[in-house]
């Protein structure tokens, strides 16, 4: 028996197109969490130059009753500079792309190039911070490597360097209520790593999961607190490959207190988006661009007030 | 269609040519002046290179008789049993790395030798290498260091190490592409002399410059306990390269400090950091030099980088030429690819 089957259909008959798009992979974007924004003034150069001057020695003489002058002390400064560059990239769409498509492909697109701009931005912050900041080694940890895997004695050291530094911190603490399985959060200078270290952040000693604070004040890329540090995670975190002693991928914590680093942006430049239309493009308008440019430069404002924690995995 | 964006010419040195293209490249065409006017057998003389073909290769021209009648091949495929090096793209802000190579030992001279089988892509006093797993040599594994003189396929130099526990043992080296994005670098330090104005020297050339601030960190399995977390001033940099010719001198008196040593073997520590944290303007400026010397700044770039070789078969047919030789290029985009 003939049985007339949907083999019969034509090929566009037999789909239909789903008007939702599948959702895209976005990081968690961190870097920029304890970044000082800072501007460079239109027309001011390339170059913003910040300055600190050094603390005065306390007068713990007394003056006495001779009635002369003690020797005064030297101003110093240090000079923090920062030069401005320019980024930037983009997309050309025929026009019979957005003409026949049942997408909205420009709206796709510029949505697309919004995320690659502050992923950039997040991950020029991320390069600056591996490239210049002092780091510390784990060295508390068993895996025989060095760095080894990351330890609540590692963290305290570093949170001990930075109190000692005069680092404030960044959260304020949270305090205890009474609910079951939750624990007071302290004051806390916050890090900036990789998801790959959540495995051996939960078996850390005295990890508090974001889950187990008091009151739902974490930010979904918040994964918890050791001591005095409360850890931010993205899977764009930094970790530099084949660093270790025994040739294993070593992950950069970054772990910070207030104004330690800054992004800097160029005034009237900060982010700038940018369609061109078809007629553009030559004589037969074929093409669009979609495009972004901004300009900007992240840098350590006090060296202090900021290490990076090497580490391996347990 | 093609648009020719970009044209230049250098006198080669000898060793890659990195070329800085902002607008990226579709295609890259090399000519070499001098091969070109020579009758030498086995010279490479034009290159070209677009998108579609591996990087390091390219379709050349060449002698293939000492006279100018040119043949034709390409890099990969070589001639005379030797392959080239032609035209890479280059974006150097993907951190990129050699192959894990072996090394059988480190030897005790000064500056002491890695023994390896294969010196491949090392460039005497510019290749940067990370070190690994280095039995008996514990203490430099996972740092990087400049390459000094290089023996092909046999040893290079370690160029800015004091003398190493000896090690006969096994290790790994790779090739680091590219360094570090941000300018100024945190550097290694592996030396640090006891005088009036203290002597660093980093593993990796430095790049400071005078009139900058930089903050010691020295942690205590390296004995000169009393330099660390001090703050000097740069007053003088050498930075030609080659070994004893890579220093900076700050203005620290660390006559009296205790004497710097690496820790030895086996032992677990921080390494000791030279930080670069601001600018010293007064200094820079009685030196001469620009105050802003030592701004951050994002160095990586996209581009081209046309290869050549140490050994000198290799360099005669390959795109950056030998020492001396004059070469033109250009490059451009094209419409599709």
């Amino acid at each position: 028996m003939a049985i007339t089957t949907t083999t019969l259909l034509p090929a566009a008959v037999q789909q239909s197109f789903d008007a939702k798009l599948l959702a895209i992979p976005v990081p968690h974007m961190i870097h920029k969490i304890a970044s000082v924004k800072k501007s460079m003034p239109a027309h001011g150069g390339r170059i913003l130059r910040m300055e600190r001057y050094n603390p005065l020695a306390t007068a713990m003489v007394p003056l006495g009753n001779s009635g002369d002058t003690p020797p005064q002390q030297n101003v110093t400064k240090v000079d923090i500079d920062a030069e401005i560059s320019f980024f930037g990239t983009h997309v050309a769409i025929n026009e019979q792309v957005i003409l026949q498509s049942q997408s909205p492909i420009l709206n796709i697109n510029i949505e697309r190039l919004g995320v690659s701009m502050r992923q950039t931005e997040d991950t020029l912050t991320r390069n600056m911070l591996a490239s210049t900041a002092t780091f510390v080694n784990c060295t508390d940890g068993i895996n025989g490597d060095t760095p080894s895997e990351i330890t609540r004695s590692d963290v305290d050291n570093v949170s001990r360097s930075l109190l000692n530094n005069d680092a404030k911190t960044i959260e304020e603490g949270i305090e205890g209520t009474n609910k079951f399985g939750t624990a007071p959060i302290r004051d806390a200078y916050i890090a900036l790593g990789s998801t790959q270290l959540s495995k051996d952040l939960d078996n850390c000693t005295g990890f508090i999961h974001a889950s187990q604070y008091p009151s739902r004040m974490a930010a979904p890329s918040e994964r918890g607190s050791i001591g005095d540090v409360r850890f931010f995670l993205s899977s764009i975190g930094s970790y530099t490959a084949a660093a270790s002693a025994l040739g294993a991928t070593v992950y950069n914590s970054f772990i910070v207190g207030q104004e330690a680093y800054a992004s800097i942006e160029q005034d009237m430049y900060s982010a700038k988006t940018i369609y061109r239309g078809p007629e553009f493009s030559g004589p037969l308008a074929q093409n669009s661009t979609l495009a972004y440019k901004f300009a900007e430069c992240p840098r350590i404002l006090n060296d202090l007030w900021i290490f990076n924690l090497r580490t391996t995995l347990a | 269609m093609n648009t020719i964006n970009h044209q230049g010419n250098f006198s080669s040195d000898g060793t890659d040519k990195y070329i800085n293209i902002g607008s990226g490249v579709d295609w890259v065409h090399v000519r070499n002046l001098t091969t070109i006017a020579s009758s030498t057998q086995w010279v490479g003389t034009e290159w070209f290179w677009q998108r579609g073909m591996t990087n390091d290769d390219a379709i050349t021209n060449f002698h293939a008789t000492a006279s100018q009648i040119i043949s034709t091949s390409t890099c990969a495929v070589g001639y005379n049993s030797v392959t080239y090096n032609g035209v890479s793209l280059i974006d150097t802000s993907l951190k990129t790395y050699g192959s894990i190579v072996a090394s059988t030992g480190v030897s005790a001279a000064a500056p002491p030798l890695v023994a390896t089988a294969s010196t491949t892509g090392l460039v005497a006093n510019k290749t940067i290498v990370r070190l690994t797993n280095m039995l008996g040599s514990t203490q430099y594994s996972g740092m990087d260091f400049t390459v000094g003189a290089v023996v092909a396929d046999t040893t290079f130099a370690l160029a800015h190490v004091a003398l190493p526990v000896v090690s006969a043992l096994a290790g790994e080296w790779r090739v680091v592409d590219y360094d570090a994005s941000y300018y100024p670098r945190r550097r290694y330090i592996t030396a640090i002399s006891k005088a009036a104005s203290a002597v660093v020297v980093t593993s990796v050339t430095n790049d400071f410059t005078v009139g900058e601030k930089v903050r010691f960190i020295v942690p205590s399995a390296f004995g000169m306990t009393e330099i660390n977390n001090l703050v000097g001033t740069v007053t003088a940099v050498v930075q030609t390269g080659t070994t004893g010719n890579n220093t900076v001198t700050v203005n620290i008196n660390s006559a009296a400090f205790t004497t710097f040593a690496f820790p030895l073997t086996g032992v677990s520590f921080t390494q000791a950091q030279l930080v670069p944290i601001g600018e010293d303007m007064p200094t820079a400026l009685a030196s001469g030099l620009s105050s802003l010397g030592g701004a951050t700044l994002d160095k990586d770039f996209i581009g081209f980088k046309l290869g050549t070789s140490s050994t000198a078969a290799i360099a005669l047919g390959s795109a950056g030429g030998t020492s001396g030789d004059a070469i033109k290029w250009r490059a451009g985009k094209s419409f599709e690819y």
